[in-house]
């Protein structure tokens, strides 16, 4: 704010300083002496009209395409580039002299990223009499406002702030407007003088939300005869919550000082000297109106303009007629007010008897009286508020208790992995490749538009299998960095991690949700191989679950849908495909895992989740691929768009994958097979991709949109038997590595405890003697107690038994309540 | 640490309602109808329906949604071979003991007057 204030006040001072310069003299109205007059060429007053019809249309809207129909100069201008034409009207119904007069301001203006705006206009001008009084001359000797009015060139720019968005932060601005005779445009500038003139302004803007508050200082300088006044004013305006951009605005200016030279014309025939003051009068302008913004397309106001000056007080309308915009839409800039949101949870004030209730009860049903039993007339029973379904509003849930919101069901909660890295960790041991970021589900390694499932096992090429991805032009990077060899040199040494076990590692339990639970912001992959493929893009696709639409400015393609989500996804993703082939054509079999530190977390919830009800899980992700046909046909025509063109890489992704990956699946673990979903789903994309090739040479949306919708019932009844037939295969492989590993199970001893903590208490005997209705449980020889051990319970009211601390007689920990027992002496 | 008793039928906990769930500062206690608890000193894994999230708690536990699952019939009861045992519930819900070490008992199960530890 210092900077601001400061800023605004050099500014200020500035401009009082060229004020100061350009004046011939201070003071409200005055005129300098005739040795200063200045030197005015021949016929000059003659010329001159008569100070009413001169002040006629001293006040003109302001320059630039969303600036309010009205006087005051603003700081508003449009982004990113348009042009702009306007038509307007101002009628002056009844001057003082009996004249009626009327203006037809057009400009035409192109804004510049919102920072800079440049204009022409002109206007026509139209005077006449009452029937009372003689029109104004209309000839070559007398000029008279009527026709056309001098060609102006206009130019204004930010200044502050230079970073931050000029329309929602407090502006600065300066702007500049000359007049100028030139051709047909010969008529009488805004003084209402001949000849060309200045218009300089400083404009301030504060926006607060829906209200702008802006204030305005501009000096008119008439060129030849000095003739000027200042202008200050102040500007309110409030977009009203209906409409898009519709505004409702007041404006009060004051002009003064004036000043300008007093002619003397020559002696009349009576012997006297006629005296002209050319300045300009001191007055005050109020203005109130309603306008449309441009918004590509027409923009309409009406304005209601109260002036009073020293030589009159009059009452002016200015119409705008047409407002035409050609251009980028400014909706970015005023976005539109958001749809508000039924407010469901309505507290009802309950009446009648009801209301006789207490908070939280509600009259009891009538129920049947028994015949021959007296019924009190006035009897009435409360009873509880049975507990009412939340209702959420469509597309949300309710939140698990004892929350009362709503969420989002595919969303919330996000996994406690979300974000973290993920990797490709080949089977022979060799240095793990960092492929990404673990998305929100936890499920899906998210590789810049390359979704790998966790778990998935990518398998080298086939003999006699095309395998169409050749290794990319930069060689696969390891997360071993610098230090690691290079995949093409042969199978690396290990860094430290293990050759992962067919099965699972044991579930050692971590926090998978635990409360409170903090989701992981999601960050971007940092390995070398990341950031040479995103430094490769210009723009960042939007995963598909995480609200995929086309953003016409961030698309790299402007104006083709199709063409952006083909380009976005493709660019990156190409790369990281072109990386996975030359890893497993180097070493082999490997998994798509997280990273060392979650391996553990996320292979206990794997397990939980799918281990006991294998077929299920495997249906559940199997028919993925076809909620996500149906959440397409949601989507709109420009999101179908783009999101085809993503699923068109993805196609040829899988198709690239399923290339050098036969049968790639995901079986980690022989626990469950994720993977066949993506073949499934790549069978039929590839349809899709097939017309999408088409509808881009095309170029035609229509076209584009007609053979996607044939595409898309093609590839949903290829998706379908794919899936049939993905799950039959898999539910058969999994049931048979389960037996396999239940029956491993069988003869595994205890898992380890990753935090073994010994017991607190020394080998001892069981107390003789425990308190009345405790017991002390004896147990055999186990591995960890071979003499056995002992544990003190106390009953509790819930007909369980509380593990206590024999040390101190209250409850302990395990560790404090298991107590081993003492080898036996023999006897 | 004993691993799920064999001559325990997981299957007894079908069709009864989770009555009464009763914290203590280092057990989790779950009452069923028909004379059937279980008494978790170590991990319990829950769920609350289809889109929650799966939620760990170890006692002593400062904080529960496990309530939320009081009034639910299980439908279907499995045992693993690590020695967890798997509650499904009416409505999503899912209740997991886990036997996740081999130094101390985990959960205790009660069924008929009959006692198992494991």
């Amino acid at each position: 704010m210092p900077f601001h204030v400061s800023f605004f006040r050099r500014a200020l001072a500035l401009c009082a300083l060229a004020l100061a310069l350009t004046l011939p003299g201070p003071g409200l109205a005055q005129s300098p002496s005739a040795s200063t007059q200045p030197t005015l060429p021949p016929h000059y007053a003659a010329q001159v009209l008569s100070p009413i019809q001169r002040a006629t249309f001293l006040h003109r809207s302001a320059f630039g395409s969303l600036c309010s129909l009205a006087p005051l100069a603003c700081a508003l201008i449009d982004r990113p580039f348009a042009l702009n034409a306007k038509l307007e009207l101002f009628v002056r119904p009844k001057a003082p002299d009996g004249s009626t007069s009327l203006l037809l301001p057009f400009a035409l203006s192109v804004p510049i990223l919102g920072r800079a705006e440049v204009g022409v206009g002109s206007c026509f001008a139209m005077a006449w009499a009452s029937s009372e009084k003689s029109a104004p001359a209309s000839s070559s000797v007398a000029p008279t406002p009527t026709g056309l009015c001098p060609m102006w060139v206009a130019a204004k720019g930010v200044l502050f702030p230079f970073f931050r968005d000029p329309h929602r932060h407090p502006a600065l601005a300066a702007e500049y407007l000359l007049e100028y005779q030139a051709g047909p445009f010969v008529g009488l500038n805004q003084l209402g003088l001949p000849g060309p003139m200045s218009k300089m302004s400083v404009i301030y803007r504060h926006p607060l939300g829906d209200l702008e508050l802006s204030g305005a200082a501009t000096v008119l300088l008439d060129h030849i005869s000095r003739a000027g006044t200042l202008q200050i004013g102040a500007h309110a305006g409030y977009r009203v919550p209906f409409g898009e951009h519709l505004w409702i605005f007041g404006q009060a200016i004051l002009q003064m000082p004036s000043w300008g030279p007093v002619l003397l014309d020559a002696p009349s025939g009576q012997g006297q000297q006629k005296t002209i003051d050319l300045s300009p009068p001191v007055g005050g302008t109020i203005a109130l109106g309603a306008q449309q913004r441009a918004d590509f397309g027409f923009g309409v106001g009406l304005t209601l303009m109260l002036t009073k000056s020293d030589i009159e007080t009059r009452v002016d309308l200015l119409f705008r007629l047409l407002s035409f915009e050609v251009g980028p839409h400014i909706k970015p800039l005023f976005p539109p007010k958001p749809e508000p949101v039924p407010n469901i949870n309505v507290a009802l004030h309950t009446q009648g008897p009801s209301s006789l209730c207490p908070p939280g009860m509600r009259p009891a049903p009538p129920t049947i009286a028994t015949p021959g039993e007296p019924q009190p007339p006035d009897a009435m029973r409360c009873v509880p508020i049975p507990p009412q379904p939340r209702q959420c509003p469509p597309g949300l849930v309710p939140a698990p208790p004892p929350s009362r919101e709503c969420v989002m069901p595919r969303l919330a909660p996000p996994s406690p992995l979300w974000g973290h890295p993920c990797e490709f960790v080949p089977f022979d041991g060799s240095p793990h490749l960092r492929v990404g970021r673990i998305d929100r589900s936890g499920e899906y390694c998210e590789w810049d538009g390359l979704r790998l499932p966790l778990g998935a096992i990518i398998a080298p090429p086939q003999p006699g299998r095309a395998n169409t991805a050749p290794p990319p032009p930069n060689a696969p990077q390891l997360s071993g960095g610098p230090t690691s060899p290079p995949l093409a040199s042969g199978p690396a040494p290990s860094v430290g991690h293990a050759r992962p076990s067919p099965r699972p590692p044991a579930p050692v339990p971590q926090p998978l949700a635990s409360q409170p639970s903090l989701p992981t912001p999601p960050v971007q992959a940092t390995s070398p191989a990341h950031a040479s493929a995103a430094s490769s893009a210009p723009a960042v696709p939007k995963t598909r679950h995480g609200g995929e639409h086309y953003d016409g400015q961030a698309a790299s393609v402007p104006g083709s849908p199709l063409a952006s989500g083909f380009v976005d996804r493709g660019k990156q993703a190409a790369e990281h495909v072109g990386q996975l082939a030359r890893v497993v054509r180097d070493h082999g079999l490997g998994a798509v895992v997280p990273s060392k530190e979650d391996i553990k977390t996320w292979a206990s919830d794997f397990k939980h989740q799918c281990l006991d009800h294998m077929k299920d899980c495997l249906e559940r992700k199997a028919h993925e691929a076809a909620d996500e046909l149906n959440e397409f046909r949601k989507k709109s025509p420009d999101d179908k768009l783009y999101t085809v063109g993503g699923w068109g890489f993805d196609a040829a992704a899988s198709a690239a994958a399923s290339a050098v990956v036969p049968g790639a699946g995901a079986v980690f673990g022989g626990v469950v097979r994720t993977g066949e979903k993506a073949v499934g789903k790549a069978i039929g994309k590839k349809v899709i991709r097939e017309a999408e090739e088409s509808a881009i040479e095309h170029a035609d949306h229509a076209v584009a949109r007609r053979l996607l919708h044939e595409a898309e019932e093609r590839a949903k009844k290829a998706a379908e038997k794919a899936e049939r037939e993905a799950v039959e295969r898999a539910a058969k492989e999994a049931e048979e590595v389960a037996k396999r590993a239940a029956d491993a199970n069988t003869k595994r001893p205890p898992k380890p405890t990753p935090k073994f903590e010994p017991p607190t208490n020394s080998p001892q005997l069981p107390p003789a003697e425990v308190p009345a209705g405790w017991r002390v449980r004896q147990m055999p020889p186990t591995e960890q107690y071979p003499h056995g051990y002992w544990k003190l319970e106390k009953p509790m009211k819930d007909g369980g038994w509380q593990p206590i601390d024999p040390s101190t007689m209250k409850p302990g920990t395990r560790p404090e309540t298991h107590i081993p027992l003492p080898p036996q002496r023999p006897e | 640490m004993h691993g799920f008793p064999s001559d325990l039928d997981p299957a007894v906990f079908c069709g009864r309602e989770l009555q009464l769930v009763s914290f203590t500062s280092n057990t989790v206690h779950l009452s069923f109808d028909g004379d059937a608890s279980i008494t978790a000193e170590s991990t319990v894994l829950y769920q609350v329906d289809d889109t929650s999230a799966l939620v760990q708690q170890v006692p002593p536990v400062a904080a529960s949604a496990l309530m939320a699952l009081v009034g639910r019939r299980v439908c279907a009861a499995t045992s693993n071979p690590d020695g967890s045992l798997r509650l499904q519930l009416e409505g999503g819900g899912i209740i997991t003991c886990l036997d996740d070490s081999k130094d101390y008992e985990s959960y205790h199960v009660r069924v008929g007057g009959q006692e198992f530890h494991v």
